[in-house]
């Protein structure tokens, strides 16, 4: 036999187990059924495909010099520690003003990982933990990176860091530590969820009213970022390289 | 009595009262129990001997292919089986006695996931039951996931090895079969009856 509390608390518990269904739209007339059995996973589990392949366009005429509010959104959607230490802290974007000599024209732009295709730090990896997926974002394994660095060098965009110290408090979505190195992601958790979902610094952009930053399908001749690429163009930085970078910038 | 006498008293009785847990814990490890969902997203014997193949492959999958959403999403390990303590506040799930660190202390297996994962649940799970992150698969254990769909290669040997057909007749599990899972893992494991979590 139960005891009264204990009939309080499974109801209780019921109860919210219910609003917790209700809020999915997944409870049916007939409540009584067992629970999270009936649940469909949330995202469809499908993989990045290579029909794809995911690119920022930035558009430097847009992009405000000072303003850092795509580095912040990338630091809190990531949990990157910015007070940290300047010699030892992980950026995964930079803001960097540039002057033409000549013309004494100005811009500014982030910089962050250029997702090549050919990508040098591919290239070196020893362990393959430095990897390009299907759908052209370059990313580090962690669970296979032994922080040898190769990949640091190789970069010709300094687009790297490397975790020195231990780290705590990290973000379920974004598992960081000591020992490895990393780069931007273009925010896969993120894209990988949920359609029509921007990485972090694109949304802090937009939310600045600068909206520098367009996130999109490169191979989808529809995506906004392909079409705006069509009209306005966009060039690589060290095109020299031809590593046909994923990210593109206009007007510099 | 004096106080020191009586301290001294109190101590052996400690130290007896100690060894005798210590004796009792070596009939197993005391998990605790999970804080949210009726039940594992596999069947509780098939997590108990395979989570780590089943993690692994998750983890390649995830971070290599891109698939979201699948069932062994360690943040859910997290979200469901990390424990409150009476504040409210979540516990990291691997500190000492909590659901990850209690049959590995038994066994002396360390691992180092929770050096980059978080140990404690995403913000607001669990709180009100009501809000999802964004990592976090809203599943279906084996029998609503469709194998073909939810489970890599790999994962659906694992699964078939121990006979567990993902088939309709798992979604018909209800409490009997609930319990009986719960009894044998109870005696198997010594673990206190927690009347309320079931
Ligand atoms: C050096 C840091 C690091 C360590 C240590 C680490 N991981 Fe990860 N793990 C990551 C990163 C980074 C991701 C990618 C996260 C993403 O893309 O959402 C990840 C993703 C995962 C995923 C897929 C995402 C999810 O939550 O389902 C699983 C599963 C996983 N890791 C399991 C493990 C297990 C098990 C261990 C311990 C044996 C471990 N990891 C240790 C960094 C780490
Ligand atoms: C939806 C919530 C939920 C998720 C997500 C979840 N579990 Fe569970 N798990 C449970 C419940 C509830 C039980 C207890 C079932 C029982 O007692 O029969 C359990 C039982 C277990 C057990 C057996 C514990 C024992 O007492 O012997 C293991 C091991 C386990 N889970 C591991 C995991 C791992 C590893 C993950 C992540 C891949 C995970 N679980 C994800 C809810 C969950
Ligand atoms: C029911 C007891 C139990 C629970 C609870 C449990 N584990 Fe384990 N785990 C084990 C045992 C036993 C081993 C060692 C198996 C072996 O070596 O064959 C192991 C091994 C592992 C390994 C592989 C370690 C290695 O070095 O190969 C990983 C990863 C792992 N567990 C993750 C987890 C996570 C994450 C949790 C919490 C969500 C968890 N386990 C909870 C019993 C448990």
């Amino acid at each position: 036999m139960q005891s009264s509390s204990t009939n309080n608390k499974n109801s209780k518990a019921q109860q919210a187990r219910r609003r917790f269904l209700q809020k999915l739209g997944l409870l049916g007339a007939a409540a009584d059924s067992y629970t999270l059995l009936e649940l469909q996973a949330k995202t469809t589990a499908s993989a990045a495909s290579g029909d794809k392949r995911w690119g920022l366009l930035i558009d430097t005429s847009k992009c405000a010099s000072g303003c850092d509010a795509c580095v912040r959104g990338c630091n809190t959607e990531h949990g990157i520690d910015a007070s940290d230490s300047d010699l030892t802290r992980a950026q995964w974007i930079r803001k960097i003003d540039l002057k033409d000599k000549l013309t004494g024209k100005e811009s500014s732009l982030p910089v962050m990982c250029q997702h090549c295709d050919s990508a040098p730090c591919v290239d070196v990896c020893p362990t393959g933990a430095s990897f390009k997926r299907a759908d052209g974002v370059v990313l580090v394994n962690k669970h296979t990176c032994i922080g040898c660095r190769y990949c640091m060098m190789a970069c010709p965009y300094k687009a790297r860091s490397f975790i020195h110290e231990n780290l705590t408090e990290q973000k379920p979505s974004a598992p960081r530590g000591k020992g490895t190195v990393e780069s931007c992601t273009l925010c896969v958790h993120r894209i990988d969820s949920e359609q029509d979902m921007q990485p972090a610094c694109a949304v802090a952009c937009t939310d600045e009213a600068h909206s520098a930053i367009v996130f999109g399908d490169l191979n989808d001749p529809d995506s906004n970022i392909s079409r705006q690429l069509q009209s306005a163009g966009g060039s690589q930085i060290r095109s020299d390289l031809q590593l046909n970078t994923g990210v593109r910038y206009h007007g510099l | 009595m004096c106080p020191e006498r009586a301290f001294g008293l109190w101590a052996i009785l400690w130290l007896l009262l100690a060894s005798g847990l210590g004796h009792a814990s070596d009939e197993g490890p005391i998990i605790p129990p999970a804080s949210f969902g009726d039940q594992c997203v596999a069947d509780t014997e098939i997590m108990r001997k395979q989570h780590m193949s089943l993690l692994n492959h998750q983890r390649d999958e995830t971070v290599i292919e891109g698939v979201r959403g699948n069932p062994f999403s360690l943040v859910g390990c997290v979200n469901c089986h990390a424990q409150k303590d009476d504040n409210g506040q979540a516990i990291r799930i691997d500190a000492e006695g909590q659901f990850c660190e209690s049959c590995h202390a038994y066994a002396a297996v360390k691992i180092d996931c929770f050096s980059c994962h978080a140990a404690l649940p995403e913000e607001g799970f669990g709180n009100t039951h009501e809000v999802i992150g964004l990592n976090t698969p809203v599943i279906a254990p084996l029998a609503a996931a469709d194998p073909a769909k939810h489970f890599s290669h790999q994962q659906r040997q694992v699964l078939q090895s121990h006979r567990v057909a993902a088939g309709p007749h798992n979604q018909l599990r209800g409490n009997a079969a609930l319990k009986n899972i719960i009894s044998t893992h109870t005696t198997e494991h010594q673990r206190p009856v927690n009347s309320d979590t079931r």
